[in-house]
């Protein structure tokens, strides 16, 4: 932006402010890199933002906004991966090579491994960039009093934005205190935004009120994507199908700013590796900077992407060595008591009997439903492994803990926790928690979620944390209540020492309610912050998915169908069960978009193709598909009442999962999600020639 | 080199002025004065956010002539005011325009087929509008009346000009379509092919209806018309005199498919390639004449069948 002059914009009634760059001078955004400035005068991305106004009322505002005079140059850009790397302008002055991160991880002897491989199969795999679609378009309130505002806005981490925004605000002489209301999920989506600070500053310097809510088409430009990425592995197995050497090549596009671009390509690039004894490995990952929508993590952290590549060479093996794909897993999978190559410690591991439970239902529908002969339309069964964490160390201390407090008002029980509800099933997993553990009818009980003037300081909601750490610091504080309780019930000298109820009565009556506030504590045992290389015990417990499916091609036109799914997860016991289905259902649902219809499109110039939902085709209700959810009996000793958790896992294989019932099904690998009619049917055109995994070595 | 910044669209509807007229005198005097006309209003409000424009409306909701929906004669008449969703729960309709139906079944979803008018869908002149091919191959006439009370009937296909033009002029109102209606040993089907099961556009679509000799086999008139393969819904006139005289078989067909497909216009664009629309003609031409001939078959049967529930796309 060569110029800009807000003076005509000033005049027009109604508008009452306007910010330009300069009013943001020396901030940035981002956690791992801060590279993104609240409004900018270099836009990296189509959706940058270089001004803001502040109006009345709408049609003012649009006039303001018009009458900005704003003239730009326009700068080399890219808007792919391989431009991103060729680009000899920086799309950041600080980084000169465009490369936001790179990673390497070595293990085992790579030499010695590779001598015993006697079969490597080999493929290049891209990956779609895909909006989060969360419920809510962007929204941000700000109140004020005073000096104090109160941002009101969706969001994972209140705690950590507040953190995040409070040196910037401190600046300015005020305070500032964040309030997530429940909201719909946000997928890994809600975290830090330039339209959050624009709104601090407005209603700062204007001391009122501001609120900005942005169109689903708006915010499709300037919110949010999975990173797209292009994945180059192979897989080297023995004559016997054990699976011991795996190389990767990873290209992340980062977009134009990092967020958690760096994190989720390092996820990316190590935790599939995992779920296999591979005895060496050998990673590259570069994040590219390019001039498309910033990347940021979404469900799965990157793990969709790696085990769509992973999942489908493993396929592959089974088929040059003739051997079953469930047993090959069964064979190579890592168990209870395992370390696995990263430095994983397993505790409870469902992943077999994940395999026995799909293996069942594929076998029984293969029996009862025989494909028909068509020349047309074809059947086919794939199936698709996966694990996960919970959590992943690596935070700042100060986010290694779950905190959860009990309050006794004279209406109520308060359960206050600093993770939000995005309906993942918080607050029930609070109200089934502390009522069990205080046997007390859970209409007493409140929960007051995601404010950080009120409640206790929480990490938030995501990585797939929530249930695990937050239910384990709910029982906790429950442990303490009691003996608070059982303390009171002495003094009041009642009968029973664990009559819960009674104290309490007791304690509201004496105006001793005080006394009973408590704050649980859960902080989680052995694990490690990884190192350089992404070695170390990242999570408390891990999580384990089989996915199957039967899909129906239709050659001529390259539709995919999917005419029956079957999804088994081992989350540890089931605390909620609704919530873990609904889960479920919404985790495949939101995988079979990205295995064959999301993916936002950008022209030559940046410019965004589709964005609304008629063109960016997230899957909706009538593409929901039979489903069927399953749970093994695994009971997590590390977790609450045996929890683990189910947030993330359900989209992790799905993509590998289809493609490997259309490879079943026509004898095609699509490489490249996702899979649309119009992909498939150019793959049958050439099958013979370039869709067929080469052999290497 | 500077650029300059592209045009600002707004992002919410804006202020819009609505007339609600009850005669069709009233809204004659509307339109006089550059008042855009509002049916059901799911791409006209679509237009006004997105485009800012249009911003007066006059509603023809309350004009009881313009409700006609007459279904007993040898032309169908459908007026203005008549939804998608009337359209699919008549049963007399459906048996006698079934590609219209088909079509009309597929637009949006259930919320939107209650509220989008069928005259709508014509006068948007989408090239993937899915009513269209269906009408079009039931030679579908669009009446038309100026202020003055002349009234015009124009063919369909003349009247759609190109994407989002039609022949209408200023000032004119669309009063009502005309369709023919099936006779015995005639058949009708739509498909179209969308990677969704709803809230799609067509990539192509392909409309048949045949008519059958006395030995039920030979084919004795058969009129062809793709969709979202031009600047308008088409008709493939040469493909479908290829059927003609002949019994539909294999050969009849491919040849058919073939040369519609060759006669269609396709875009590239970042939903599609042309070749693969292209193929999609081929193909969806196939399959609705395997289904117009098996629906001519089974006609007796379809004339007795109740309607079956909309489904709740």
């Amino acid at each position: 932006m060569t110029r800009i002059d807000s003076r005509a914009t000033l005049n027009i009634p109604g508008v009452l402010a306007v910010l330009t760059p300069e009013d943001f001078d020396g901030i940035a955004l981002g956690h791992l890199r801060a590279d993104e400035p609240v409004l900018t005068t270099v836009a990296r991305y189509v959706g940058d933002g270089v001004a803001a106004v502040a109006a009345t009322d709408r049609q003012s505002l649009m006039r303001g906004i018009e009458a900005l005079e704003i003239d730009y140059e326009v700068l080399p850009h890219a808007i792919s991966i391989d431009q991103g790397l060729a680009l000899q302008t920086p799309i950041h002055a600080a980084c000169a090579d465009n490369i936001a991160d790179t990673f390497r991880a070595d293990r085992g002897d790579w030499q010695e491994t590779i001598s015993k491989v006697a079969l490597w199969v080999e493929n290049t795999f891209e990956t779609a960039a895909v909006p989060h679609a969360y419920l809510e378009p962007r929204a941000t309130l700000v109140r004020v009093k005073g000096d104090h505002l109160q941002l009101v806005c969706g969001s994972h981490a209140p705690s950590m934005m507040a953190d995040s925004y409070r040196p910037i605000v401190s600046a300015w002489g005020a305070e500032l205190d964040v309030v997530t209301p429940a909201m719909g999920g946000s997928f890994g989506a809600k975290w830090e935004h330039p339209t959050h600070l624009m709104c601090l500053a407005f209603a700062h310097r204007l001391q009122r009120d501001v609120a900005m809510v942005l169109s689903r088409r708006d915010d499709m430009i300037s919110g949010r994507t999975r990173a797209a990425m292009r994945i180059k592995m192979r897989i080297g197995a023995t004559t016997d199908g054990k699976l011991i050497a795996k190389e990767l090549t990873l290209l992340t596009d980062n977009g134009a700013y990092s967020h958690h671009g760096p994190a989720v390509h390092k996820a990316a690039a190590v935790r599939a590796d995992n779920l296999y004894r591979f005895l060496a490995i050998k990673t590259r990952a570069q994040l590219v900077y390019t001039n498309n929508m910033p990347s940021e993590c979404f469900r799965g952290f990157g793990s969709p992407q790696a085990y769509f590549a992973q999942e489908t060479l493993i396929d592959e093996i089974g088929r040059r060595l003739n051997l079953d794909p469930v047993q090959l897993r069964r064979d190579n999978a890592i168990t209870e008591g395992d370390t696995t190559i990263h430095g994983w410690k397993i505790g409870s591991c469902g992943f077999n009997e994940c395999l026995d439970l799909i293996s069942d239902r594929i076998d029984q529908h293969r029996r009862s439903k025989p494909s028909p002969i068509s020349e047309r339309y074809r059947d086919g069964y794939g199936l698709a492994a996966s694990m996960h964490s919970i959590s992943n160390r690596g935070y700042n201390p100060r986010y290694d803990k779950a905190f959860v407090k009990l309050t006794v008002t004279p209406d109520e029980i308060r359960i206050s926790s600093g993770e939000v509800e995005l309906g993942c099933g918080t607050v029930e997993v609070l109200l089934k928690t502390v009522a069990r553990e205080l046997a007390i009818d859970p209409g007493q009980l409140t929960v007051l979620l995601g404010d950080t003037a009120l409640g206790p300081h929480g990490l938030g909601s995501f990585a797939s944390r929530t249930t695990y750490f937050m239910a384990a610091a709910a029982i906790d504080a429950c442990r303490q209540f009691k003996q608070v309780c059982q303390r009171m019930a002495e003094e009041f000298k009642l009968a029973d020492p664990n009559a819960v109820n009674e104290v309490i009565e007791h304690a509201r009556q004496h105006q001793r309610t005080v006394e009973l506030e408590v704050t649980g504590i859960f902080e989680p045992s052995g694990v490690a912050v990884p190192d350089q290389t992404g070695f170390g015990n990242i999570s408390p417990a891990y999580t384990f998915g089989v996915h199957g499916c039967c899909v129906r091609v239709d050659t001529y036109t390259g539709k995919t169908t999917v005419k029956q799914y079957w999804a088994a997860h081992d989350a540890g016991k089931i605390i909620h069960n609704t919530g873990a289905r609904g889960q479920v259902i919404g985790g495949v649902i939101q995988g079979l978009g990205f295995a064959l219809t999301e993916t936002s499109l950008v022209g030559d110039n940046g410019q965004s193709l589709n964005p609304g939902y008629l063109d960016d085709r997230v899957a909706l209700f009538p593409d929901a598909v039979p489903i069927e959810v399953l749970f093994t009996s695994t009971f997590e000793k590390s977790g609450p009442d045996g929890a683990k958790t189910i947030a993330e896992p359900p989209i992790i294989p799905v993509a590998a999962c289809v493609a490997n019932a259309i490879y079943d099904a026509v004898g095609v690998r699509l490489l490249q999600l996702p899979m649309t009619p119009e992909r498939l049917w150019r793959a049958l055109e050439n099958n013979a020639l370039e869709q067929q995994i080469p052999l290497a070595n | 080199m500077p650029a300059s910044p592209s045009k600002i669209r707004p992002c919410f509807l804006p202020e819009l002025e609505l007339f609600r007229p009850s005669s069709i005198e009233d809204i004659f005097k509307l339109l006089e004065q550059d008042v855009h006309v509002l049916a059901g209003g799911t791409d006209v409000l679509l237009w006004a956010s997105q485009c800012g424009q249009p911003r007066k409306l006059a509603s023809i909701g309350n004009i009881d002539a313009l409700r006609a929906f007459e279904v007993d004669g040898e032309q169908l008449q459908v007026g203005a005011n008549v939804t998608m969703g009337e359209l699919i729960r008549s049963v007399t309709f459906r048996n006698a325009a079934q590609a219209v139906t088909d079509g009309a079944q597929l637009v949006g979803s259930l919320q939107l087929r209650n509220q989008a008018t069928l005259i709508g869908n014509v006068c948007t002149a989408s090239p993937a509008g899915d009513t269209l091919p269906g009408l079009l191959v039931h030679d579908a006439q669009v009446e038309i009346s100026t202020a003055t009370g002349q009234q015009r009937k124009l063919a369909l296909d003349d009247f759609l000009v190109a994407p989002g033009q039609t022949a209408i002029c200023h000032g004119e109102l669309v009063l009502a379509v005309y369709l023919d209606r099936l006779q015995p040993n005639e058949a009708s089907a739509y498909r179209r092919h969308t990677e969704r099961e709803a809230l799609d556009l067509a990539f192509a679509s392909a409309a048949v209806l045949l008519g059958f000799e006395a030995d039920g086999h030979t084919i004795a008139s058969a009129r062809l018309a793709l969709g979202a393969v031009g600047p308008t819904a088409l008709i493939a006139a040469e493909a479908a005199k290829t059927l003609v005289g002949h019994p539909l078989t294999e050969v009849k067909r491919l040849t058919c498919a073939t040369m519609a497909a060759e006669t269609s216009a396709p875009i590239t664009d970042f939903r599609a390639s042309a070749d693969y629309r292209r193929h999609l003609v081929k193909v969806l031409v196939d399959d609705v004449l395997i289904e117009a001939q098996q629906r001519a078959q089974q006609s007796k049967q379809i004339q007795d069948k109740p309607c079956p529930s909309d489904s709740n796309r």
